[in-house]
């Protein structure tokens, strides 16, 4: 029993080394990792209100 | 224009336009096939297009003509409504003036509109002076990057972005405007960004995922 929960302990200590190294990395993408997120934005198009242009 | 473009969807043009332009297709348009059949006759016209020129891969002026994929999106649109298009460069700030005046007829081309009907301090303009906004068609986010091989900390790294307002925006908003070496503000957009970065003549660069899209399809 006591064996059994030092191998789960070595095995979550384990993983956590190899988890712990990617965090602040960011997501790789590519040849580039994007290191931070900073805003979002939507393209639209616009036009002017009432322009038949539009439908 | 709605229904052309929902026509477009609907035949893989918007699709075949993104994979060529953005390397994946995150447009969020409706598709219809028999969108235009309802309009009836289309008068023929010149439709005047204001564009951002620097916003690569969307839309940019490559020394000869515009191109990218907003503006082979407005050609295609405008093929379809057996319509003329002509470009015209028109700066962020002046999309409202532009288009009152009747300079252009619409603004299409790297152009986020999220806050275009608000006023300085956030709040709705009159009804009089907002424009109408179709449903937004293309998501994107303002991202900091480096190349993957590089060891360098975002504290104390030399930063590069474009001259538009939005990128120094996003950056005060997240309150790292100190956390950098340099901050470099260029009128190349993405692809002088991307060069520096892959010469490493820059640690970082603040840019759009678009183009990150692009440089990495």
């Amino acid at each position: 029993m006591k064996r059994t929960r030092t191998k789960s302990c070595i095995a979550l200590l384990l993983c956590l080394c190899l988890v712990f190294p990617l965090f602040g990395c960011g997501k790789q993408v590519g040849n580039y990792k994007i290191v931070r997120t900073l805003g979002e934005e939507s393209y639209c198009i616009g036009y002017r209100v009432g322009d038949q242009i539009a439908l | 224009m709605d229904a052309a473009l929902r026509k477009l969807t609907a035949d893989g043009t918007v699709h075949n336009l993104a994979m060529q332009w953005l390397g994946a297709d995150n447009t969020a348009m409706e598709a219809d096939e028999n969108a235009l059949e309802s309009l009836g006759k289309i008068p023929r016209r010149t439709l005047i297009v204001g564009v951002n020129e620097s916003c690569f891969p969307l839309s940019y002026y490559d020394g000869e003509a515009f191109a990218g994929f907003d503006i082979a999106l407005a050609e295609a649109v405008c093929k379809e409504l057996g319509w003329r298009v002509k470009f015209q460069a028109v700066a962020r700030s002046d999309i409202y003036v532009q288009l009152t005046s009747g300079n252009v007829d619409c603004i299409w081309g790297g152009m986020p509109m999220d806050d275009i009907n608000l006023d300085e301090k956030g709040n709705e303009k009159p009804m009089s002076q907002q424009l109408a906004v179709s449903e937004p068609y293309l998501e994107n986010e303002i991202v900091l990057v480096m190349r993957a091989d590089s060891d360098a900390k975002m504290n104390g790294a030399t930063l590069m972005m474009d001259s538009g307002p939005q990128y120094i925006d996003a950056l005060e908003r997240n309150n790292l405007t100190g956390r950098f070496s340099e901050v470099q503000r260029v009128n190349g957009g993405a692809p002088q960004c991307f060069e520096a970065l892959n010469s490493g003549q820059i640690n970082a660069i603040l840019t759009d995922s678009v183009a990150l899209a692009y440089y990495t399809k």
